[in-house]
Order: structure tokens, then C-alpha cells, then sequence
């Protein structure tokens, strides 16, 4: 059994890509003069297409996120996520995720969780994040709790879910005089909850714990075999029953009928204003972006240490790697649908993953995007189950 | 000549920096950190007993985990004066130290002969242009408080890459700064009434080119205190103790010697 996940960035692509690259950055401070309400207006009505068409090709759930002050559509993932209640009518609806600690009400949070669970008929997989850093700084959330503001909102939530009320929470972070929501989730005991992340240790150790799967943002290979492994242990002597159904790994994707086309769009959709970046290689990159992707406190001592020491701190690795650099970094997939099914399967064997996200790089040319999801219908998902299938056989068998 | 003080039996332990003789002076230091024994504590030493603690948070100087606001930051160190026996003494800050400063002198002013404020945060500066601590690259920001980033003033002190103690220290201060300072940012609204109540005389030591802290705060200061009296240093920008720390010294001595009895 594999679920397929279906992530796009809902990217505001119509911003000047000139001036991000003078501007040396793409968040925070990137200046919002540079957005048209109409554009915008028009690329939802197209990613609500692309949502739809992702159910019918076979995708097991479509992702929404959220980011702040950057060119990306998707502040409020929960507004998004209720729209897809009502155009699709199969697909898993995969919030991944709201960012805990800027929320500010998690009570709320709570609330709106349960509308779109019940909205959906109990499809909701609701994920939760600590967010970037920079996102904290663009809803001035104190960066120095942000761990623990996680935490508190999590019990907090899963307390309103599923402990009956009125009862009164008195935190360090929220307190409430009367805990009593009236609206509840659909799926019982509470909707199901997924964790993305990109390595954070701290956060690997607590989806772990909780035994909630773990989906690795298209991370580098070596660290996610690390990262695997200490899930696995973690839960495990949790007292979690760990399977694939815990792991998973989202990876950008792009797959075209012949190999020099897939390329050629591949290089395009990773080179393109689309894809956020284009020449962050080459641009200058803003003097305080450092600061944005690191506020005090964001992350432990001890990974600040290990920051200095591998990092340098650079912000935009993915891209300045350069197409070549990704596709080799296995940062990025393109190919046949053949090529991409072998890449995929042996993404799925090396770390037996039950979740695949599909992430989906935007670009002006909408015909791209339908063939490719067309394509991953057709031609992809269908040997990529065969194949996961198989080795559940082979184990039940075994 | 100085030496370093620590207690070890309060709730958290403390380090304390202490030098020179005559009327006792506390010496805050703020989002700047604590780099040993500095030219404006010698030259201050020369006048007055200097005690210059480490900021709870930072190697040597510990944190009780009660101690998440700059008015509980003002109740450890009134309970370190009680501890060192300081009944009365003079009591200056800078920057983030001169906001802890001004909340203890507001908590208990008869405590304090005289209030210096060196470029203290504590009042909003408001306008989006002024630099933000929590924005910028921990050293990108204190070279904006300099009003010569390439002087030899901080190029002595910040110029070298930081070795791993000293991007701990940086790690350690600016988690503190956010701890207390983050939102609202830097300030503490009640400080516009409480300050009333110190009726000491006050220096407001701010440098002609304060780009952090800029002049509207330090008239803010002037409002909320009775007897505040402001001096501008040349050549200084925020960190005047940091810039010219022979200026500053010069400042407070004639400020005591002048108002202080």
C-alpha cells in the first residue's frame, strides 16, 4: 500500500522576477507593490483546476501549506483546504500544515480543523509545522518559543478533539477559562495527523514519540536515512507499531513523454521565476536574509553549531545547486514515466515508505502541468502501486 | 585592576565584574554582551566602585526559568544588590541594560542616588527603518550602533570572525534579547508612568548618531523622569560606552559630581 500525495505550492507567479532578483530575497521583506489582485484571482481558479484534476488521475490526497509574505497564495491553508471539501469528493485532504506557532489561537484552530473535517466527510489528514523561521518573523511570533508553543498548541488541540468538555487549560503559552468547542471532527478518535519536516532532529524525536508519520521535505538522502532510522527507534520503544504507513518523502517532480522533452521542461520549471528563484545563483542575496532563515532561538544551540559548521548559512541551496546539481543531488526527478517509476520505487525501498508527495513545480504554461499530471496517472501510479503491492505480498507472505 | 565576583548560592548563580574604588556604580550591559573588563569600565573604575554583572542567560550568569520579561530581569538583579550588600549606589545601563536599569529604578527608587541611561531601549522607536535586532545579522545590527562601523572602536571589538565561544555569546545574548524584547518590540508601556516615581537625578547619555535608539527615545525617557537631564556624546552612535568610552566616563563623573549628593 502506497499513498500518493499531491503538493503544489499555489506560487503567486506573476511577480517581476528583476526585482526579486535586485531585491536579493523572496520573503519577509520582498515588497507586497509587486502583487495584482487579478492575477491572483486567476492562478486560484487554476490551482483549484489542477487540485481537481490531481483527484482524477488518481492521487490518493492533495497538500496545501501555508507561507507568509512571499509570493505564494497560500496564507491561510485551512481557507484553501475547505474549498477543496467542496470540489473534490474523494481525495484525502492533507493540510501539511498549519504552522502552530504563530496561530495565536489554537482553540480556533481547533474549530476550523473540525469544520473541514466534517465539511469533507472525515477527509482531513491534519499536519502541523513549526513553519520556517521566517514565517514566525513575518507574524512577529517570539522565534525563542517556538518549540514550545508547538507543543502546548498540540495538546491543546488534540485536548479539545477528544477530551469532553467544558474544562479549563492553563498553560505556560494559552490558557482558556472554558474549553468547550462545539463543532468536532468527523474521523474518531480525531483526524488523522502527518508531520512534514525537513531534519529538524528535535522534530523527528516527537512526531516519533506521538507516533505520527514522519514526511521528509525532499531532503538530502544521507540525512534522511539518519533521520529514518532514529524515527524508527524512537517510535519503537514508544511502543509504536512503526510501518511504512509512518514514513514518507515528498520530492519535486516532472515527468514527460520522451526524455529530451521531460528535460527541457524540467530545466524550464526549475530555472523559471515560477520555481521562485530562477537565479538566486546568481543574484546578490539580501544582507539580512541569514537572519530571516535563523532568528535567535529557531533552532537548538546545538544545531546552530552544526549550521556554522556545514552550512555557512546559506539560504537557497536547492536552487543554487543548479539543474544539474539537483537532478544528480536526487534534490529533483524528470524523466519518462519509466525513468520516474524507477527513481520513485527506489526512493521506496531504501527507506520502505508508505507516503510518496508529489511536489509539482509550477509554471505559466498550464498545459505542462495537466500533461504531466495526466501522465502520472496514466503511466506512473499505476506499475508504482504494482510494485509497492508486491512487496507487501511478499512480506504478509513471509 | 579588576576581578571576578561570583555567587553561587541565589537561585541562579551570577558573575560579576569588579574594579576601581569610591562611590559604588552598577553597570548593566545590554544586547551588546559581556566582553570582560572594557575601557569604559576602567575608566570609570577610576571614580567609582565598578560592579558590572553578566546578563542572567549567558556563560557564567545563570537563568531562573521564571525570568521571561525585562521587569522579572530587573528583580534578579535587585535581588543580586541584596546579595552583594549594595544598599544604595549608582545605577547605569545601556541599551537593553539601560531598560532593565530604568525598571529597577521605578521598582525601588530611593535604592538608586542616580539613574544613567546610555542609549536605553524601553520606549518604541516605532519607524520601520530603524534598524530591528531580530531582522538583521547579530553583528550587522551593533555595527549600526556605531556611528563608524569602520572605526578602529569596533573593529577591535567585532572586526575578527567570531571564534565558537563568541557565536555562542551571540547565540546566548540575542536569545535573552528576544526572550524579553521581542514583542512589543523593545519597550515596556508602563515605563511612561512608572518612572514617575524616581525623583533622582537621571542622565540620559545618548550619542549624537544613535541610529537604534534614536533621539525620540531618549526624549521619551526625558518626559517619563522628573529629573532627567540629557547629554550627547560626538562621535557616538548607540554604544557610547563602546565608542568613546572615555567620553562616557567624563559625562557620568560630571554628572554625579554635579547633581549627585
Amino acid at each position: 500500500m502506497i499513498q500518493l500525495h499531491y503538493f503544489v505550492n499555489q506560487s503567486y507567479i506573476g511577480y517581476p522576477h528583476e526585482a526579486a532578483a535586485d531585491f536579493g530575497a523572496v520573503m519577509l521583506k520582498f515588497s507586497n507593490r509587486h502583487f495584482d489582485a487579478q492575477r491572483a484571482a486567476d492562478l486560484y481558479d487554476r490551482y483549484h483546476r489542477e487540485f481537481v484534476l490531481a483527484e482524477q488521475v488518481g492521487f490518493d490526497s492533495v497538500l496545501v501549506n501555508e507561507h507568509h509574505n512571499a509570493p505564494i497564495l497560500s496564507p491561510i491553508p485551512n481557507i484553501s483546504a475547505t474549498v477543496l471539501a467542496k470540489i473534490t469528493s474523494r481525495v484525502k485532504i492533507f493540510i501539511g500544515g498549519n504552522i502552530l506557532p504563530t496561530n495565536g489561537n489554537p482553540l480556533r484552530l481547533a474549530e476550523e480543523l473540525a469544520m473541514i473535517d466534517l465539511i469533507s466527510k472525515g477527509r482531513l489528514i491534519s499536519g502541523f509545522v513549526r513553519g520556517g523561521a521566517n514565517e514566525s518573523l513575518a507574524l512577529s511570533a517570539n522565534t525563542v518559543h517556538n518549540r514550545e508553543v508547538f507543543e502546548e498548541a498540540h495538546d491543546l488541540i488534540l485536548a479539545a478533539w477528544t477530551r469532553p468538555g467544558p474544562f479549563a487549560w492553563e498553560g505556560k503559552h494559552f490558557q482558556y477559562h472554558v474549553v468547550n468547542p462545539w463543532v468536532l471532527p468527523y474521523q474518531k478518535p480525531h483526524p488523522p495527523i502527518m508531520i512534514p519536516g525537513s531534519t529538524s532532529r528535535e522534530t523527528v524525536d516527537w512526531a516519533a514519540r506521538h507516533g505520527y508519520p514522519y514526511i521528509a521535505l525532499a531532503t538530502n538522502l544521507e540525512a534522511t536515512d539518519d533521520l529514518f532510522r532514529t524515527y524508527n527507534e524512537i517510535a519503537s520503544s514508544s511502543g509504536h507499531r512503526v510501518g511504512p504507513g509512518h514514513r514518507g518523502y515528498m520530492i519535486r517532480v516532472h515527468v514527460a513523454d520522451d526524455e529530451a522533452q521531460a528535460h527541457e521542461e524540467g530545466r524550464k520549471l526549475f530555472g523559471s521565476r515560477v520555481a521562485q528563484v530562477t537565479s538566486m545563483s546568481k543574484m546578490n542575496i539580501h544582507p539580512d536574509a541569514g537572519a530571516w532563515m535563523a532568528p535567535p532561538g529557531y533552532v537548538t544551540r546545538e544545531a546552530a553549531r552544526l549550521r556554522r559548521k556545514y552550512m555557512g548559512g546559506t539560504p537557497y541551496a536547492f536552487f543554487t545547486q543548479g539543474y544539474e546539481g539537483a537532478l544528480a543531488n536526487s534534490s529533483i526527478i524528470v524523466g519518462t514515466p519509466d525513468q520516474v517509476v524507477a527513481k520513485l520505487d527506489a526512493l521506496r525501498r531504501r527507506w520502505r515508505l508508505g507516503n510518496i508527495g508529489i511536489s509539482n513545480l509550477p509554471i505559466d504554461d498550464e498545459a505542462i502541468t495537466v500533461r504531466n499530471l495526466e501522465l502520472f496517472g496514466a503511466k506512473v501510479f499505476p506499475r508504482l502501486r504494482e510494485l509497492a503491492a508486491e512487496d507487501t505480498a511478499a512480506e504478509l507472505a513471509a | 585592576m579588576h576581578r571576578t565576583e561570583r555567587f553561587t548560592d541565589l537561585p541562579a548563580p551570577w558573575e560579576v565584574l569588579t574594579g576601581g574604588g569610591g562611590p559604588p556604580l552598577l553597570f548593566l550591559h545590554g544586547e551588546e554582551g559581556q566582553h570582560g573588563w572594557l575601557p569604559h569600565h576602567s575608566a570609570l573604575a577610576e571614580k567609582f566602585h565598578v560592579a558590572a554583572p553578566t546578563m542572567p542567560g549567558l556563560a557564567g550568569s545563570g537563568r531562573p526559568t521564571w525570568v521571561d520579561t525585562v521587569p522579572s530581569l530587573a528583580k534578579t538583579y535587585l535581588a543580586l544588590l541584596d546579595r552583594m550588600g549594595w544598599k544604595q549606589c549608582i545605577l547605569a545601563g545601556a541599551s537593553l541594560g539601560g531598560w532593565i536599569a530604568a525598571e529597577m529604578a521605578s521598582m525601588e527608587p530611593a535604592r538608586f542616588k542616580a539613574l544613567v541611561l546610555i542609549g536605553a531601549q524601553g520606549f518604541p522607536t516605532g519607524a520601520y527603518d530603524v534598524p530591528n535586532i531580530f531582522l538583521t545579522p547579530y553583528r550587522r545590527y551593533i555595527s549600526f550602533g556605531y556611528a563608524d562601523p569602520n572605526g578602529a572602536a569596533f573593529r577591535d571589538m567585532w572586526g575578527e570572525a567570531p571564534t565558537e565561544d563568541a557565536a555562542e555569546h551571540d547565540l546566548e545574548v540575542m536569545e535573552m534579547a528576544a526572550l524579553v524584547g521581542f514583542k512589543p518590540y523593545m519597550h515596556d508601556r508602563s515605563l511612561s508612568g512608572s518612572l514617575a516615581r524616581f525623583s533622582n537625578p537621571a542622565l540620559l547619555l545618548w550619542g549624537e548618531e544613535d541610529r537604534l535608539t534614536p533621539r525620540p527615545a531618549a526624549l521619551a525617557f526625558k518626559e517619563a523622569l522628573p529629573d532627567a537631564h540629557l547629554a550627547l556624546v560626538p562621535g557616538a552612535g548607540h554604544y557610547v560606552h563602546l565608542e568613546q568610552p572615555k567620553s562616557c566616563a567624563v559625562a557620568i563623573n560630571e554628572f554625579v559630581s554635579e547633581w549627585v549628593r
